[in-house]
């Protein structure tokens, strides 16, 4: 429930901006020494105390130097500047009737309640794709996908398919979220945030992390880039309900797992061609159970598994890009970004679940993500 | 790529209850009134309905109201059904109640609504639909939008059936449109294939 057979679509140019750096080289080698973007949240009008990846008051500003990106708020500028990036490193002319913007989030301008501004077009998340898309000059409507955790994977299974029909022969997808009270409040209400840092898949997991950030790839059906980019396919990606429960994960995984079995069959592969999955892994006791369960139905439970959770926080609407797009520069540069916090086995299938980075060479990778309403989704890449 | 047609919409904006063209209900009441009058004359069937925030209560309503008319004419949803829903101002209506309860104690089933693709999950829980579900925000109703989405959520086979819709609400605003779309059968007739202007018709 995605796209048919799919071939001849590339991503020629990505970049992330988060608390660890401002483009994908320095966040991968920040995450490759260890790093974290976790910090202790101290905000005198939380009544909690919980980590989370956050730019500092001002970092996020003090970044580029332009007069648009100032008028921009936090979560705009998240989008705006690995846009920048890519448009820069590819080359690829935003102004072409053939080419399309995609924008995944969740809450987008949300913070701006806690400054007074209720009203809808201040909050519009399609108000802020306008704004990007036309400073860019792009001539086509903005897609806005808010589709809980998978909208960074939503958003690429749309460009994927908007390319494949014909229609576009460039969609540049970027996502992003940012961490406010907002959510804090949220997640702090449901009882899903970490008292420290998050244990993906481990024995003592005991919630989540909240991080911001952006993140943007360019994806065509040109495979040239420019800069000697390293370019990977998209073989495949779907998209599945549980229609089991509003805000808890299938019992089963039945249901993850069919996204990814028909992942593979779009991608005509098996799961012994998968080397690694980049898994959604958000340090819950029953999401990682819930993937525990899909990755042993799907036979994935051998293969080298990783969550970045503890790396970058749950960036929400951004971690579907944000995750694909270091799953991709794991396939490029031979190394398997190790579980961040894990130790010791806890879920009731045992996974392939690797602390350490692993260097060798890999050719295809599936990323997953479920979210809230019960939707999974899965998407493969493969080295050109 | 299939031919598909539309096989049947439910529309509630304004007061009015519109199925298929024809308006069944018509009312001056205000939006919770109104459905409330919605749900017992067309015997929506929920568990929780209360407890549905107002953008999945309109969306889930209308929804239901559709596939209950297609039953009756042995038109039946299977597990590969999809699912595509668009609104333009996303859960801003259950935001700010959201945003309210902070101040006192934030409220966890509230937060749960403030994300657009839970009425999604409200559909396919009560239905058993395993299929894609995507949640877009535009600005307006846009057929163009549709027939590219649904075109492509067809694309790959796996999927069956497709439900798709508007459901936009803010304070007493409020605009649903849902339509379900599936395959022509090979040789076979329709008096609604899938086009700008069928979207037209039911989306403006």
């Amino acid at each position: 429930m995605g796209v048919g057979r799919m071939s001849g679509i590339y991503i020629i140019a990505d970049s992330i901006l988060s608390p660890l750096g401002i483009n994908t080289d320095e966040n991968f080698v920040r995450i490759l020494k260890g790093e974290s973007g976790l910090k202790s949240i101290s905000r005198s009008n939380f009544d909690f105390d919980v980590y989370a990846s956050y730019f500092e008051t001002g970092a996020l500003e003090g970044i580029l130097d332009d007069p648009f990106f100032a008028t921009l708020t936090r979560f705009e500028k998240l989008l705006y500047y690995p846009i920048r990036n890519v448009l820069e490193d590819s080359q690829i002319d935003p102004r072409s009737s053939r080419t399309l913007f995609v924008i995944a989030t969740t809450k987008g301008n949300i913070e701006l309640l806690e400054e007074g501004i209720r009203d809808q077009k201040s909050l519009s998340l399609y108000n802020s794709a306008c704004k990007i898309s036309s400073h860019f000059q792009n001539p086509n409507k903005p897609i806005v996908v808010s589709n809980a955790c998978i909208s960074g994977i939503s958003a690429q299974i749309i460009a994927c398919g908007l390319i494949d029909s014909g229609r576009f022969d460039t969609v540049i997808v970027v996502g992003a979220d940012t961490v406010n009270a907002f959510v804090l409040e949220g997640f702090n209400a449901l009882k899903a945030l970490s008292p420290g840092h998050c244990k993906p898949f481990d024995r003592d997991r005991d919630g989540i992390n909240l991080g911001e950030a952006g993140a943007a790839m360019v994806i065509s059906n040109q495979s040239q880039t420019n800069k000697g980019f390293k370019v990977t396919s998209i073989i495949g990606g779907a998209i599945t309900n549980d229609a089991n429960h509003i805000s808890g994960p299938s019992r089963t995984g039945l249901e993850m797992s069919m996204a990814i079995d028909q992942t593979l069959k779009q991608a005509g592969i098996v799961s012994s061609d998968i080397d690694f999955i980049s898994a959604h892994g958000t340090g819950t006791v029953f999401n990682d159970e819930m993937e525990s369960k899909a990755l042993n139905n799907s036979k994935l439970d051998k293969s080298h598994i990783h969550s970045l959770k503890a790396y970058f926080g749950h960036t929400l609407g951004c971690a579907g890009l944000l995750e694909s797009i270091i799953a991709v520069n794991c396939l490029q540069n031979e190394v398997f970004i190790g579980s961040r916090g894990y130790s010791n086995p806890g879920t009731s299938f045992e996974l392939n679940i690797s602390s350490e980075h692993i260097r060798k060479p890999f050719k295809n990778c599936i990323k997953t993500m479920a979210g809230f309403g019960g939707c999974n989704a899965a998407i493969g890449f493969s080295k050109s | 790529m299939d031919d598909l047609q539309i096989r049947g919409y439910c529309k509630l904006i304004g007061g009015k209850l519109i199925q298929d063209g024809i308006c069944l209900l018509e009312s001056d009441a205000p939006f919770a009134a109104f459905l409330d009058q919605v749900v017992k004359q067309f015997s929506v069937q929920h568990p929780r309905f209360g407890k549905l925030d107002r953008l999945a209560q309109l969306a889930y309503a209308c929804t239901e109201i559709l596939i209950n008319k297609l039953k009756s004419q042995n038109i039946n949803l299977t597990e590969e059904t999809s699912l595509l829903f668009m609104n333009a101002s996303s859960s801003l209506d259950t935001d700010l109640r959201f945003d309210k309860s902070i101040q006192s104690m934030a409220s966890p089933s509230l937060f749960v609504y403030t994300l657009p693709n839970i009425l999604l999950a409200e559909i396919c829980i009560k239905n058993g639909l395993k299929g894609e579900n995507t949640f877009l925000v535009a600005e307006k109703p846009d057929p163009e939008l549709y027939l590219l989405q649904i075109q492509r959520i067809f694309r790959d086979q796996t999927t069956h059936i497709c439900i798709a819709g508007w459901a936009e609400i803010l304070d007493e605003n409020y605009d649903c449109s849902v339509f379900l779309i599936d395959r022509i059968k090979a040789g076979a007739k329709s008096s609604t294939p899938l086009n700008i202007s069928s979207l037209n018709k039911i989306l403006s």
